[in-house]
């Protein structure tokens, strides 16, 4: 059992790798879209995160300073990608400022370097969930897209919605409904591993869309 | 919660709420294909309507010209055919009777001129020759002298073969040129006028300048639409079938007409 979520991690985390490099190598005008360009940095970053974590837990040094790090800079990306489609700027700024202080005052005076980073995640959640629901919410009400399955972001927001509510659902069952000593979260892991996988699939759909247009 | 069944039951509610998130994603996206499916037909069907609409205009515009053309021939070439008739039938018994005069004849041949002149003048109004076999800028240039409007300054700035646009948009031009400059003599009281032809990327350009009163594009949108505004409603009309827009500016000293249109029409 074990042995098989293992197997089924390992995947999820690297799908999205391996089929991204596979892409990279055909894509004739990648550069040119610019959340393409934020999604690769976003994967980039959460592989540069995988990899140090791995190595520095293997030495014992805690993670979770190194764990800050992604989250703050995957808030910026991902919620540059959204002012970038809102075109909403000064919003925007003012928001990643906000999360940006609140998370270095949870790793520095809340929770503590060794705190863990739910808190500041969680929190990220919600802002991208909402961003999400305002997203389709707009696309409904301006039905400015001919071919919604042609569209990158519309790919790319499907995927941030499915596996941050996952993540959301999950958050709150193993931290706020349950006692977080009883360790639901090694049953609820194999369903965050098949959200990334879900998370991944359809980004690479995405990907697929904007490499054939 | 300790229990194997409570983790069963939320591990099936963690899948259950995934599911239901790909759920709505789904079916977010059918519905949104669905609604641009009606709203590409609505757009459709309003494209239709203003095609019939400019079609409709189309034909009224022809209707107007060939009432036009009926009274001409019916109200100035008919009765100059009946009197030649008549006179030559006088010329007949004029002869038979040994009373017939060099003065007569040359009135009869006068009226036969004026016939001929007459038709001519229906005949280019149908199909403009001089337009077909010199082009665009030679035909108005033609029109102004045959018009006897010595102060009609015609400007090209470029060539015949450099303007390159289609007879039916060269034709359509030139109709909507003679409706303009008629209009600015009868109605604005130019004394001069300047015409310029110019290449504007893909676009053609033709400007009108006259030292008339003038009107603006919103008024061209008012007048048209009177009952008296025919003129203006078969400019319209033709401005619809060569793709252009056609735009008014008035000014004290001078007022502009500015004609664009596609060149590849």
């Amino acid at each position: 059992m074990e042995l098989w979520i293992n197997d089924l991690l390992l995947f999820s985390s690297w799908l999205a790798y391996i089929i991204s490099i596979g892409f990279l190598l055909k894509f004739k005008n990648w550069s040119s879209d610019k959340y393409v360009r934020a999604l690769f940095g976003l994967l980039g970053i959460s592989l540069i995160t995988d990899v140090v974590c791995f190595i520095v837990a293997n030495y014992g040094i805690h993670t979770t300073p190194f764990q800050f790090v992604y989250i703050i800079l995957s808030s910026i990306i991902t919620l540059n990608i959204y002012r970038i489609h809102f075109k909403k700027t000064k919003i925007f700024i003012l928001l990643i400022i906000i999360f940006e202080l609140f998370t270095i005052y949870t790793l520095l005076i809340h929770d503590g370097l060794i705190g863990g980073i739910n808190l500041p995640y969680l929190f990220l959640i919600i802002i991208v969930l909402a961003m999400s629901v305002a997203y389709f919410y707009r696309l409904f009400k301006k039905m400015d897209i001919p071919l919604l399955t042609d569209n990158f972001f519309f790919w790319m927001n499907s995927a941030f919605m499915v596996y941050f509510g996952t993540t959301l659902f999950l958050y709150l069952f193993e931290n706020v409904l349950t006692d977080p000593s009883m360790g639901i979260y090694l049953y609820t892991w194999p369903i965050q591993i098949v959200a990334t996988i879900i998370f991944n699939c359809i980004l690479i759909r995405g990907i697929w869309v904007t490499r054939r247009i | 919660m300790g229990d194997k069944a409570n983790i069963i039951l939320l591990v099936l509610m963690g899948s259950m709420v995934m599911f239901l998130l790909i759920m709505v994603i789904i079916t977010f996206s059918v519905m949104y294909s669905r609604r641009m499916q009606e709203k590409d037909a609505a757009h459709k069907i309003e494209m239709k309507n203003l095609e019939l609409s400019a079609l409709r205009s189309v034909l009224e515009a022809e209707e107007t010209e060939r009432d036009r053309m009926a009274s001409g021939i019916h109200d100035e070439l008919g009765p100059l055919l009946s009197s030649l008739k008549l006179a030559l039938t006088e010329s007949i018994k004029k002869h038979e009777r040994g009373t017939l005069t060099t003065e007569f004849l040359t009135r009869n041949r006068d009226a036969a001129g004026d016939a001929s002149e007459n038709i001519r003048s229906v005949c280019h109004a149908l199909s403009p020759q001089y337009l077909n076999r010199y082009g665009l800028c030679h035909a108005i240039e033609n029109f102004t002298q045959t018009v006897a409007l010595p102060k009609i300054k015609i400007v090209t700035e470029l060539t015949e073969a450099q303007l390159k646009i289609s007879n039916t948009a060269r034709n359509q031009v030139y109709c909507i040129l003679l409706e303009l400059i008629n209009n600015v003599m009868k109605h604005d009281g130019a004394r001069k006028m300047q015409i310029y032809f110019e290449k504007i990327d893909k676009d053609s350009k033709v400007t009108l300048k006259h030292n008339g009163v003038g009107i603006t594009t919103e008024e061209f949108e008012t007048f048209k639409n009177e009952p008296q505004g025919l003129g203006l409603l078969s400019i319209q009309t033709r401005i619809v079938v060569i793709n252009g827009i056609l735009e008014f500016a008035k000014g004290e000293l001078e007022s502009t007409i500015v004609l664009r249109f596609p060149s590849d029409i």
